[in-house]
């Protein structure tokens, strides 16, 4: 039975493959060398799987492109005293054009808000523009669920965050990782509810699973489906299968442990919990190992590592679907 | 009186051992080492320039030897505990000095530094790379010392102002001269 199963798979990785073809346009991905011929029709299907709402999107990316060029570009926000008019919108812009380059800058806990905001911009980049330049302009913003009125605090304090890498001259994103932050709260937040300055780096910009999975939900009305807690790792026998049929359906996020995602043996001790969200691209096996593409601090990257680590690694897996539905 | 002594002992025994352990890399180190650091970081230059990237060793033996090639939008983690071979087709892929890179490896399993890579800060929002090398803090092989780093970073002008480098936050910069800083910090990437 599982012969059969294995070949009808095998079957369909290959018409998947050979309708992906001429799809194969990811260098960074197509020529890695090293690959045994049925682990590059794997990696064909996954390919043609990440582009799959490319048309829609464009679609969506133009008109917030279209909205943003009918923008008074000049004129400063009251609301904001520190944010720079021009860093504000060159940000702005450079986020639609490249939402993979959304980067929670050094030394901060917005892990959380910049990978929902980096789903939010990729796959709805005409909803991103409405909700900052609302912000921006009226100090506030009501989304599909819920309004956020940022509190004069991280008014105040956006734009003159420093110290923090790139997030330094990107205005727009310390306005908008300071305000989710400011507006979603979860029980790990409980003992700082309130933002001081530094508090970027502190448990007042934590974010725990469910307080994320909520974050999610209160922007769009993509449809998803969680796995997982703060303590217990999800109930699945093989992490492995279950993340990459996730990824056949939708879009997916993982709460993991960063510690195991830079593994080093300097440390006795690594703490057995979850620190980081990464939205995960691609997986698949290469022999024994699992290579891994996944996207966290502007960048995608791609690594090998074992299951035992892959099962170490991961305290939630979050699907995300319809999320091109014209509704949305 | 006697069982008093004999707990007063098992609780001091390791406080001792802390606070004589405590031998922490400083400015010296750089000194002592600054020939083959200097090699080191003038092969790293040349390496770079050619295609970015950052490397190190996994684990405490300095057996894993770990290469993260970056482009513009992808990074490539790779690690010789996990697959040789990856590595070698990488290095092939991007056409790097093969002579060069080993000359850079040797010489830092000789040093025993962690990890080589470079960072960036902003001044007046103008955006400024540095190079950094991390080693374990630790001058002895005490097991008793809190497991710390030791940073050296090196500018390519010098600042005025104080800056920070590395993904998360970490000790005072300490500067050794004009071009060169040192941290102790928990972090060492």
């Amino acid at each position: 039975m599982n012969g059969v199963k294995n070949s009808l798979l095998l079957y369909e990785l290959m018409l998947v493959a050979f309708i992906a073809g001429c799809h194969r346009t990811d260098s960074d991905y197509a020529t890695d060398s090293g690959l045994k011929v049925k682990d590059t029709v794997i990696r064909a299907n996954v390919i043609i799987l990440s582009r799959r709402f490319d048309s829609v999107i464009h679609v969506r990316q133009l008109k917030a492109l279209d909205v943003l060029s009918k923008e008074d570009t000049t004129a400063a926000s009251p609301f904001w005293p520190g944010v720079s008019v021009r860093l504000f919108y060159d940000n702005v812009r450079r986020n639609i054009l490249f939402p993979d380059k959304i980067n929670q800058g050094r030394s901060t806990n917005f892990c959380s808000y910049a990978a929902m905001t980096h789903l939010l911009i990729k796959y709805h980049p005409d909803l991103y523009i409405h909700y900052i330049l609302s912000l921006y302009h009226n100090g506030e913003v009501s989304l599909k669920k819920k309004t956020l009125i940022p509190s004069l605090a991280v008014r105040q304090a956006a734009g003159i965050l420093n110290n923090k890498g790139d997030l330094d001259v990107l205005h727009a994103d310390q306005l908008w990782f300071l305000t989710l932050a400011d507006q979603f709260k979860g029980y790990i937040n409980i003992l700082n509810l309130n933002y001081d300055p530094g508090d970027e780096s502190t448990i007042w910009a934590g974010t725990n699973y469910a307080k994320f999975n909520r974050m999610l939900a209160d922007f769009t009305d993509d449809e998803l489906t969680s796995r997982g807690s703060d303590i217990l790792k999800p109930f699945v026998s093989n992490l492995f299968d279950y993340i990459s049929s996730e990824l056949r359906k939708g879009v997916v996020v993982l709460y993991l442990n960063s510690k195991y995602l830079y593994p080093t043996k300097y440390s006795l001790v690594t703490l057995q919990a979850p620190t980081h969200f990464v939205v995960a691209y691609n997986m698949y096996k290469i022999g024994d190992m699992i290579e891994f593409q996944y996207w966290d601090y502007g960048l995608r990257t791609q690594q090998l590592i074992t299951s035992k680590r892959l099962q170490q690694l991961i305290f939630g897996v979050t699907t995300i679907t319809r999320i091109t539905d014209e509704a949305n | 009186m006697k069982q008093t002594k004999k707990y007063g002992l098992i609780f001091f025994l390791p406080a001792f051992f802390v606070f004589c352990s405590d031998n922490r890399k400083s400015a010296d180190y750089y000194f002592e080492n600054k020939q083959t650091i200097t090699e080191m970081r003038q092969l790293y230059e040349e390496l770079y320039a050619h295609q970015p990237f950052s490397a190190g060793f996994s684990d405490k033996s300095f057996n894993y030897f770990v290469l993260e090639i970056n482009t513009d939008t992808v990074r490539y983690i790779y690690n010789t505990e996990n697959s040789w071979q990856q590595l070698y087709s990488a290095v092939v892929r991007f056409n790097y000095d093969t002579a060069k890179l080993k000359n850079l490896g040797e010489k830092m399993h000789a040093v025993k530094c962690l990890w080589l890579s470079k960072s960036y800060f902003y001044v007046d929002g103008e955006r400024e790379n540095v190079t950094f090398l991390s080693f374990r803090s630790v001058a002895s092989n005490s097991k008793f010392v809190e497991n710390k780093y030791f940073m050296l970073v090196f500018l390519p002008r010098p600042i005025a102002t104080t800056f920070t480098i590395g993904r998360n936050r970490t000790g005072e910069l300490v500067k050794i001269d004009s071009l060169v800083y040192f941290m102790i910090g928990s972090g060492f990437r």
